[in-house]
């Protein structure tokens, strides 16, 4: 199990036994070919593809126009692709490029053809300064639009013909409706910002001849603006993105529009001015004014705490501190990547306590009692005093360790193995098991191997069971005391012991696309009279892969985190979806990685939870006062 | 075999992966696979709606090569990536002593290989990195078998001097 695969690269732990070129050569080339290629990224080029295939090659073969592809495909992938032989044969097939016109009378055309449509949905992304990235989806319909903010339970629907406004809280189910002449659609509506800077030089943008670039354009309320971006389809002439920025640090801003559906039918309801129903009115929710030409505030009340990607959080026994691992955000440039690092944050103050470095750690484990925190870096299990951060004891192991569980009494710390990757000592071949250790002495006091790389790891509440699962499932039930599985149960992925040892919670997905995504089971542990449950994530959204689950303090209820950016509260007894929590952003937007949610932990006293996602930030919430969120902002 | 006679949709669902593949071993970016896979079918459309495609697959790798050592070729002033190499996350955990290393290394021959002349670069990425056939890569490049072989043995021979002169002098 352990032969290594010839030419592999030499691990500190092997010392190199052939350092001749052709030997480190071959090693590096064993490291490229060991490389996955993501299932999900030949998808999005499989993807991708059909749809060139289909602006290309479709119009030769007579397919009727409503077989092509809705244009809002990303241009800026086509021009940035068009090299020297795409240019040349798109000059022989496509009659009339832009390149020959000239730029003013583009753009005019462009301008016209936005005016003549009679509709346009399309995503937008704010951010004014340090602030936060506000992100909505916007509809426009002749002279009435709604505005979905993403990030914050708020939409606004206008009728600038009536002058009304409607505003909805979505997450209290509040409505505002009011009439004012002050509205403006600017920020809004991408034909008003188009005509504006059509008003100015616009000029194409060297090598990629579907854009144009404006100069001190006025929108959003605001003059001079020094740089606008538009990139449009190629044959339509209607705009893809349009983005607007001003890079001077005394008032940095950027507005991203993008995703463009233009003459689709808006649904009536959209735009309608219409409270839905439930929904109670109350005045003074937000002051339009300052959503339309100033960034949004922070919502309402909770706490947020920005850092980067908190890929394990803890709370302190005595709920004061959360202690969480961060790691950069998977987009994050590969030179950039700076070590993981586990840090302390006192909730009082909202300061850093401490930071310490663990690169390479991907896992820690927090002690019941809070007094210490493990973690892996590399080959070594390091102990830390929680109160501190510093470490304590050290050992090493021969395996490659990833989830890390303690023990109730926190005296023995169990460990996930992950053998899996191109640089995993055993050629590639996966494999995984667990390995018990004695926290006092950092003894191994027990192994066992298992089939697949163990990838979630947890511990009953009353010391009895280990679950352990890989991402390709099974869960087992592992006896804690003799190592031995007890049961294999259907699930893969997060698991979750309820607090009275009664339930055990497994994700049943599979890839995306499979039926059983979203959904969990519980199963029950006490005696074989009680049937399994089965529960479901995704009220009105598309399920999506479950990261983390979590039972709260009560057993009430099950907490489950997906890749959506979906926090979903569901009850135990009836699988009812008491909240879902959406503030960790949406992946929507098509540029950015989808902001998953990696982390879910109830406070001890049961009376908030702090979520932690990729998009940097760990949230609290209080989910019995209708999920609300940020209290205030800790940097 | 003209334009006429071939189906997209099972071109593009037979050959995703393999294009992506090659561009990602190549420039060893996510990102600028992705990219550089979009290009090549949309070279391979545009060819066809011109003038039509004999081997829609050859022509295809073919491309993600060319187009993908091309797009080292522009970084190479700028150090080499290995997105392949993410810190860890959750399901992830590369020793950082190991990452460095072979980032260091896949890193260092992604550059080297850019500094390749072209003929030897293609045929080294093909056989090497893509680990095509001796034939394969004949037929794709319109070279003699034995021109792959000398082609690849003097690649081999001169990403080994580049190892090197990197190591500060001959280790054999």
């Amino acid at each position: 199990m352990n032969d290594r695969k010839n030419g592999a690269m030499n691990t500190p732990h092997d010392a190199p036994a052939d350092n001749s070129p052709d030997r480190r050569l071959d090693a590096a080339l064993d490291a490229i070919h060991g490389t996955p290629v993501p299932a999900e990224a030949i998808e999005r080029v499989a993807r991708t593809a059909r749809r060139l295939a289909a602006e290309s090659i479709a119009p030769a073969k007579g397919i009727r126009p409503s077989d092509r592809p809705a244009m809002h495909w990303p241009r800026r992938e086509l021009a940035l692709t068009a090299g020297l032989l795409a240019l040349g044969v798109a000059l022989l097939v496509v009659p009339g490029v832009v390149a020959e016109r000239r730029a003013a009378a583009a753009f005019a055309e462009v301008v016209e053809r936005a005016k003549a449509a009679t509709s346009v949905r399309f995503t937008s992304r704010q951010r004014f300064g340090p602030g936060p990235v506000m992100k909505a989806r916007q509809w426009v319909e002749g002279k009435r639009a709604r505005f979905e903010m993403v990030n914050v339970p708020l939409v606004m629907v206008f009728d600038l013909d009536q002058g009304e406004q409607l505003l909805l809280d979505t997450a209290n189910k509040y409505f505002e409706r009011s009439h004012t002449k002050e509205i403006s659609m600017a920020v809004g509506d991408p034909v008003e910002q188009l005509a504006r800077a059509a008003e100015r030089d616009v000029e194409p943008v060297p090598g990629e001849p579907d854009s144009f670039r404006g100069k001190w354009v006025s929108v959003l309320g605001m003059a001079d603006i020094p740089d606008m971006t538009v990139v449009v389809d190629h044959d339509s002439r209607l705009p893809t993105r349009i983005v607007i920025s001003d890079t001077d640090p005394k008032h940095p801003f950027e507005v991203i529009l993008d995703d463009f559906h233009w003459d689709e039918p808006v649904d009536a309801t959209r735009l309608s001015l219409d409270p839905p129903e439930g929904y109670e009115a109350r005045e003074g929710l937000l002051s339009l004014g300052s959503v339309t030409v100033a960034p949004m505030p922070p919502i309402l009340d909770g706490r947020v705490i920005h850092d980067r990607v908190p890929a394990a959080v803890f709370w302190s026994a005595d709920g004061t501190r959360l202690t969480t691992l961060v790691r950069d955000p998977e987009k994050t440039d590969p030179r950039a990547h700076e070590p993981n690092m586990l840090r302390q944050w006192d909730l009082a103050t909202g300061e850093l306590r401490w930071s310490e470095n663990v690169a390479g750690a991907g896992h820690a484990a927090l002690t019941a009692d809070g007094r210490f925190l493990a973690d892996v870096v590399g080959y070594e299990v390091q102990l830390r005093g929680a109160e501190s951060g510093a470490i304590e004891r050290t050992w090493t192991t021969g395996e490659r360790l990833g989830p890390l569980a303690f023990s109730p009494d926190g005296a023995t710390l169990a460990a996930g193995i992950m053998e899996w990757g191109p640089y995993g000592g055993r050629g590639g071949k996966m494999a995984g098991g667990i390995e018990w250790w004695n926290v006092a002495t950092g003894k191994l006091v027990r192994s066992i191997a298992l089939d697949l790389p163990t990838t979630h790891l947890a511990w009953s509440s009353d010391g009895r069971f280990l679950a352990a699962s890989s991402n390709d499932g099974p869960v087992r039930l592992i006896d804690a005391t003799s190592g031995a599985i007890v049961r294999e149960l259907p699930g893969r992925g997060p698991l979750a012991f309820s607090q009275d040892g009664q339930w055990l919670a497994c994700a049943t997905q599979s890839d995306s696309g499979h039926p059983e995504i979203g959904r969990i089971t519980l199963h029950p542990l006490a005696d074989g009279s009680t049937q399994p449950r089965s529960l479901e994530t995704a009220a009105g959204r598309s399920p999506s892969t479950l990261l983390d689950l979590a039972f709260t303090r009560d057993d009430a209820v099950l907490v489950a985190a997906d890749w959506n950016g979906d926090v979903t509260l569901l009850e135990v007894d009836g699988g009812r979806v008491v909240h879902t929590l959406r503030d960790h952003g949406d992946g929507f937007l098509g540029t950015d990685p989808v902001p998953g949610v990696h982390v879910v932990t109830p406070s001890p006293d049961g009376q908030t939870l702090a979520t932690g996602g990729e998009d940097g930030t760990v949230r609290l919430w209080s989910p019995g006062q209708g999920g609300g969120a940020v209290r205030r902002e800790d940097r | 075999m003209g334009e006429g006679d071939i189906d997209w949709d099972r071109f593009v669902t037979d050959h995703a992966e393999r294009v992506l593949r090659i561009a990602l071993r190549i420039v060893g970016r996510l990102d600028d696979a992705e990219e550089i896979s979009q290009e090549v079918f949309q070279e391979c459309f545009q060819v066809a709606a011109a003038q039509g495609i004999r081997d829609p697959t050859g022509l295809a790798v073919r491309l993600a090569t060319v187009r993908s050592l091309d797009r080292l070729r522009r970084r190479r002033a700028r150090p080499a990536d290995g997105a392949e190499l993410r810190d860890s996350d959750r399901v992830t955990a590369i020793g950082p002593v190991e990452e460095a290393e072979a980032k260091e290394l896949t890193d260092w021959l992604r550059d080297a290989v850019a500094r390749l002349p072209s003929r030897q670069a293609e045929v080294f990425a093909l056989m090497a990195l893509e680990q095509a056939s001796r034939e394969e890569v004949a037929t794709l490049l319109g070279i003699s078998p034995d021109a792959v072989s000398t082609a690849l043995c003097k690649a081999r021979n001169e990403l080994g001097a580049a190892l090197d002169r990197r190591s500060g002098g001959p280790m054999r």
